[in-house]
Order: structure tokens, then sequence, then C-alpha cells
């Protein structure tokens, strides 16, 4: 089966900043893969790029073995990491756009994990803390029976019980033809659900690897290894 | 997919839209009433004179209102935080662009005939009279041609209209290309590309009437060849604004 995603010396510069340096990547179908660096590093630059809101400086990105257009969007499920709903609408306007321009999204299923958190969907988004508003579109995301999720920040402001339960959510809802990108700096709370990390660096990647593989060979965790290779 | 773009549009713009018809609708009631009644003497006569001018004052607010929140609402849909949204969805960068245009202009021309069936209704003599006084002076003038006159008017006020939205659209979509200052580039582009336009349009015309001496005094070259030119000039002009933010938005989209 094809690769769901491939770079091919790719790169992204900014006037004066070297977002992506010749990135390769592959990422097979099947995978929870965590996208793993520090602040500035080029993760968001990244999913960026595989959701076609920004353009390749130079090289090549392909999902499914397509360039970024409305056929991969339509197979790729992305959280950014900022608050993306319009904040008139209400949560039951959000659902009711999804389910129409994505035919994968799953109503029932939404509904479940809103009732699940507590979340009304008569709820306008105005009205919601931040941390609410980022469940709101985890849920939204996560509803949709994607190829390819993109999770940049999943959890960065949702407190740790319901991190647990986005976690959770996140294993139990993709299936094992589609791959999830992770994005995050928190890395202990989330390595138990990572088949594959990524360390990337100065818009390099410095390590792809399987997590399984590295906790035997070197007998610790992501997280060590991780303090250990950005020691500031 | 751009029947539901549309559906959307209108429901995220109707919100604020429909308020501010009704508005303009409740002033030409309570301006009708208030004129109609014919007791205010004196000093109170700057009742009625009052509620006119906030009437008429309504009219233009409307107006400029609808065409403001069209541009703004381009921006923020699509060029701020909301653009995570829009350009994930699993549809063409010409079918938002599509949308949108399609929806302001609608907005616009439902604006422009509340606006004339207010008038007529507030002032029914005084509006038929000008009409009439106005349908006169083409007849004269255009005599067989008139009908033919008044189309291709509306047609360059229809094509001018959406030249009007589109300048701002690709503003914003070169502002976006900028990695800072966004709307400060935004502005630059409007000014620029405006300036240019202008500057070809007279141009054309200062040659059309070398060409044609007496353009400027032959009235009858009114339907004969001022609106056949800008007819021609505003549609070519739609066509490179639009193409220029179908290509910005298609392959050059610079989300921050």
């Amino acid at each position: 089966m094809r690769a769901i995603l491939e770079c091919r010396t790719l790169n992204k510069k900014y006037a004066n900043l070297v977002a992506l340096n010749n990135v390769n990547l592959t990422i097979e179908r099947g995978k929870i893969i965590g996208l793993l660096g520090p602040n500035g590093s080029g993760k968001t630059t990244l999913i960026k790029l595989i959701n076609g809101l920004l353009v390749p400086s130079s090289g090549e990105i392909l999902i499914d073995g397509k360039k970024p257009g409305p056929e991969t969007k339509r197979i790729v499920s992305y959280l950014p990491e900022r608050t993306y709903l319009p904040d008139w609408m209400k949560v039951a306007d959000a659902i009711s756009f999804f389910e129409d321009f994505y035919s994968d999204f799953d109503k029932g299923k939404c509904m479940d994990m809103l009732k699940r958190l507590n979340l009304n969907p008569g709820m306008r988004l105005k009205n919601l803390s931040k941390g609410t508003k980022e469940k709101v579109q985890l849920i939204l995301v996560m509803s949709r029976q994607a190829d390819l999720y993109c999770l940049d920040e999943p959890i960065g402001g949702v407190d740790p019980a319901a991190r647990d339960y986005i976690l959770n959510t996140i294993i139990s809802n993709y299936n094992e033809n589609a791959s999830v990108i992770i994005s995050t700096h928190l890395i202990a709370d989330i390595e138990k659900v990572l088949d594959e990390f990524i360390f990337i660096k100065d818009g390099n990647i410095t390590v792809h690897a399987s997590v399984d593989d590295v906790r035997s060979r070197e007998g610790k965790s992501i997280d060590t290894l991780f303090r250990e290779v950005f020691r500031c | 997919m751009l029947g539901k773009l549309i559906k959307h549009e209108f429901k995220a713009t109707a919100r604020l839209l429909l308020q501010i018809y009704l508005i303009l609708i409740a002033l030409a009631l309570i301006c009708k009433l208030v004129h109609s009644l014919d007791i205010f003497k004196g000093i109170l006569s700057l009742i009625p004179a009052t509620i006119k001018i906030v009437y008429v004052i309504s009219i233009f607010a409307s107006l400029v209102i609808t065409v403001i929140f069209a541009v703004m609402r381009f921006y923020k849909n699509l060029v701020s935080d909301e653009g995570y949204l829009m350009f994930t969805l699993p549809v063409k960068a010409s079918n938002l662009i599509n949308s949108k245009l399609l929806v302001s202009v609608c907005w616009l021309l439902l604006n422009a005939a509340l606006v004339f069936l207010t008038y007529l209704f507030v002032f029914p003599g005084q509006t038929k009279d000008i009409i009439k006084a106005l349908l006169s002076i083409v007849e004269t003038e255009f005599g067989s041609r008139s009908s033919f006159l008044i189309t291709e008017f509306a047609i360059v006020m229809l094509i001018s209209l959406v030249d009007t939205i589109l300048l701002f659209y690709v503003s914003i979509a070169v502002g976006q290309l900028f990695n800072r200052h966004k709307i400060a580039f935004s502005a630059a582009a409007y000014i620029g590309i405006y300036s240019v336009y202008q500057f070809i349009a007279a141009i054309i015309l200062l040659i059309i009437s070398f060409i044609n001496n007496d353009l400027m005094f032959n009235i009858a070259s009114l339907s004969r060849i001022i609106f056949p030119f800008f007819i021609f000039f505003y549609l070519a002009l739609a066509v490179v604004l639009y193409t220029a933010t179908n290509y910005i938005f298609s392959k050059r989209l610079n989300l921050e």
C-alpha cells in the first residue's frame, strides 16, 4: 500500500529563516507518530505544508501520492494549534458545517464524545474557555474517518483528565489504514500511545525511529532521550 | 460544493446584514408615519425633518456597511485564523472566492432594491417625478435607443460593482503573501492596483477621444462608445482581478 505521506527534499524558507531544510520523510499507514521538537523547530510548518496552508519553497510533499489539494483535504483531518472555528457559531453549527463538507464525518460519534465531556451542542463558541474550544475542535476532527490525522498541539490547553480521554479517543478512533501525526512538546503525556517518533530541530529531521526500538536499544524513554538531545 | 459554500456564506452574513436592512425598513416606516401625521407645527416640525435625515443617512450607511462587511468577512474568514478551517475544506480556492463574491453581490442588490422600494414608499410622488424626468431626458436624447442605453448602464453598474469587490479581494490576497503587516500590504496593494487601472482607463479614453474628436461633446457617443468601452474595460478588469486572486489563493497561500 502507498505511503500516506511522503516528503522529498522538502524546503520551506521565510525571508531570513529556514523553517524546513531538505526534509525527506515517509510515513506509512497504521501508525501513530509523534512529531517532537522545541518551539520554532518547524513542526507547525510541516503540518501546514501537509494541509496546503503553505506552499513549499522547493521539493515535494505527497499525501497518498497526491500534492495537497481538494482531493487530499478530503482524506486529511487537521487540528491546527489555534482556534479556527468562527466564534459566532454554536457547537451545533460547527457540527453541521463539518457534516456538510466532510463525507467521512460521523455525527453520532461526535455527539457521543461531546456527551462524554459534558459539552452541550447548544453552547456558543464565543462563550467557551480556550480549553473547551480545543476539546470541541478535537472532537470534530476525530469524528472524521480520515486517512491521515494531523494534530498540532492537541493537548496543550486541556486539563490532565481531559488529556487522558483525548488520547484514548485518538487511539480508539483511527482505523488500521489511517495514520496520526501528533505534534507536541508534552512528550511524557503522549509517549505511551506512539508507534514512531520524529525529532525535528531547526528545520532538520534528526531522528525518525520506532518507539519500541529506542526503548529496548537505549533503555530509556523518549522523554529522557528528548531532554538529552535537545539540552539547552 | 459551491452550493454548500453559498449556503453557509448566507448563514454567516445574514446575522448582521438582515438586522441592518430591518433597521432601514423600520426607519422608512417611521418616516412615512411621521410625515403622514401632519401634526408637527412650529418648532415641532424639526421632528419629521430630523427623521427624514436619519432615514436618508441610513440608506447610505446600509450600503457602506454591506460593502465593508463583505470585505471584512473575506479577510477574517480566509486570511485570519478562520482561514485554517476554510482552506482545509475539500474545495477549490475558486469556489471559496465564487461563494463570497456571489453572496456579496446578492446582498448589495437586495440592499439597493430595499433602498429604492422604501424610498418609493416614503416619498412616492417625488420618486416617480424623478424617474419620469430622467426617463424623458433619456427619451429625448436617445429616442429608440433609450432602452438599449438603460440596459448598457445597468450592465456597467453591475460589473463595476463586481470589480469594486474583486479589487478588495485581490488586495487581501496580495497582502497575505507577506509574512508581516498583511493588512498594511493589502491597503498598499489596493491603492497601487486602483491607481494603475484608473491610469490605464484614462489613457484609453484619451486615445479614443483623439480618434473620435466629438466624443466628449456628442451625447450620442454615450451609448455608442463610452458605455461599451466601460463594459469591455470593467469586464477585462474583472477577469484579471479574479484570475489573480484565484492564482494567489490556489498556488501561493501563505497563512501565518
